[in-house]
């Protein structure tokens, strides 16, 4: 079975780590890396209009009682 | 029965009752529960830390002020156990991980000296999931203490973050304990242990000197016996904190008869039952029970359109890793027990400001659409899982127990909620029973809680680890 091509991705966020030799590690990372990849694909496919100056509650806080 | 059985058996607030009438010490309090925290430390992973010199000392103080007549409050000499990612001035505050394993971080949590005041005695530090589960953890083994294991059976897990949390407070190992919640964290480990656990509205709790996972979702809460402990310990730790500016203004007070002659419209959240009958089974004899008190029930669901828990996932995984970046860039990363955790914390280093920033923007709308069920609803509930406490041994990924859960949403939008005991599943292990509402409605979260463990004896039941000493 051919390899897949490693995730370059990967390579960068491995430069100069303690992982940039471990095989295990980076193959971990790149399976982290594809299903990170399908949440930020499912949020942005959310359609958020652009430019539009919603408030975004959780950055600031809001109270009640 | 045993002397101690029945006193192990108390609430936080009956230990209190028992120390202000001088039916006992707190000291002689303190020395019980630092022995079976000692065997809960190696019988069960639960401890970081044993504080027994500092909690005799406190004890000692707390005796002296009752026999000359002073009373700090229901939790004045009750010995506590604090989830080990709050600071404690000398004490080693290692946060459950390998890597922090020498930590001590020279300030009190305000919720430690929130407590403190109260009278309350801390005895020890508990156990937790390595840096409380951020990048996400493969296995119970994720922790420096090894496995959080369930006092109701060795073999199974306490659940995390908070495992130390759940087990030794079902162990009786402390009067109460404190946990913390980004995602599941209180709720999960008091419903694989039995024991009561309420997840504070985001912002009713000082975060001040706990470690921070997720700035936009961490919240500190109360595991006790009974709800009604959850409620006076609420009460101690909540309410305004010029250390932390995301701390609500205003003070919490528990209000025990916030519901009398109330009758709450409850929204009932839908799960697949199929492989979960036992939990059904127990959930329906719970609203029976509630019932009984004139509340009603329809069925509810999460709005659709919107992705929680992806929402959330994002976020805590933005959050957790921009938290720890100097350690993730470290070598030090290695250290951590969990090898998908270190990956995962590098990975969330990849996460785009932007898409962060979507995450957030999309939160808001979502948080306002979840926020319409309470048009409809005073409160929601459903089980808290569908399963029983699962392997302590196995990774996480090769167990299929049906996991069912409410967090997502709910702690997306920073609502309370709390889980109470229900019963026991197939393998005799405890169930919980969560009841949610919106934020700022502790009080009537707890009330309800309360009326079903007037009827209740679930709460009071004890598992077989430690077994009493003659």
């Amino acid at each position: 079975m051919e390899n897949e091509p490693v995730d370059p991705r990967v390579k960068i966020l491995c430069t100069d780590h303690i992982f940039q030799n471990d095989n295990e590690m980076q193959e971990l990372i790149s399976a982290m890396l594809k299903n990170q990849d399908q949440l930020i694909k499912i949020i942005r496919d959310c359609n958020l209009t652009d430019g539009i100056g919603d408030p975004i509650t959780h950055l600031s806080f809001e109270e009640g009682q | 029965m045993k002397q101690e059985y029945f006193i192990l058996q108390k609430t936080a607030i009956e230990l209190g009752d028992m120390i202000r009438n001088k039916e006992i010490t707190s000291v002689s309090l303190t020395n019980m529960f630092l022995e079976r925290l000692q065997l809960a430390q190696y019988g069960l992973n639960a401890v970081s830390e044993i504080t027994a010199e500092t909690a005799l000392t406190q004890a000692s103080l707390m005796d002296k002020e009752v026999q000359q007549g002073q009373f700090r409050g229901p939790l004045h000499g009750v010995p506590y156990g604090a989830k080990d990612l709050l600071s404690t001035v000398g004490i080693p505050t290692r946060w459950g991980s390998p890597a922090h394993a020498d930590q001590v971080i020279d300030t009190d949590a305000t919720v430690i000296t929130r407590l403190r005041d109260a009278g309350a005695v801390l005895i020890g530090k508990l156990a937790m999931v390595e840096l409380a589960g951020g990048g996400s953890y493969s296995s119970a083994s994720a922790s420096l203490h090894g496995p959080g294991r369930n006092p109701w059976s060795l073999t199974q897990w306490a659940g995390g973050s908070s495992s130390g949390s759940g087990a030794a407070m079902a162990a009786s190992a402390v009067g109460f304990a404190i946990g913390t919640e980004t995602w599941g964290s209180i709720t999960v480990p008091a419903a694989f242990c039995g024991v009561s656990g309420l997840r504070p509205t985001y912002g009713r709790v000082s975060r001040n000197g706990a470690m921070a996972l997720c700035w936009t979702l961490d919240k500190v809460g109360p595991m006790a016996r009974s709800a009604q402990d959850c409620g006076v310990i609420l009460e101690a730790i909540a309410g305004p904190d010029p250390q932390d500016s995301t701390a609500a203004t205003i003070p919490f007070q528990f209000i025990p008869s916030t519901i009398d002659g109330r009758q709450l419209k409850i929204g009932v959240l839908q799960h697949d039952y199929a492989n979960a009958q036992i939990v059904q089974d127990k959930f329906k004899d719970a609203l029976s029970a509630l019932g009984s008190f004139g509340h009603t029930f329809a069925d509810a669901v999460y709005p659709e359109g919107f992705p929680y828990n992806e929402l959330t996932g994002l976020i805590v995984n933005a959050e957790g890793s921009a938290s720890f970046q100097s350690f993730i860039l470290s070598d030090k990363i290695k250290l951590l027990a969990d090898k998908g955790q270190q990956a995962g914390l590098l990975t969330g280093l990849n996460i785009s400001a932007a898409d962060y920033i979507s995450a957030q923007r999309l939160r808001s709308q979502a948080v306002k659409t979840l926020n319409t069920l309470w048009d409809q609803f005073d409160l929601l509930i459903a089980p808290t899982l569908l399963t029983e406490a699962i392997s302590a041994e196995i990774p996480f990924m090769e167990q299929s127990n049906p996991w069912g859960g409410n967090g997502g949403p709910g702690n997306l939008a920073g609502w309370p909620c709390i889980s109470v005991p229900m019963g026991f599943g197939a393998n005799n292990l405890p169930l919980g029973l969560e009841i949610i509402g919106p934020n700022w409605s502790e009080n009537t979260i707890l009330c309800l809680a309360a009326q079903y463990q007037k009827l209740t004896e679930w709460h009071r039941m004890l598992p077989p680890f430690p077994v009493a000493s003659d």
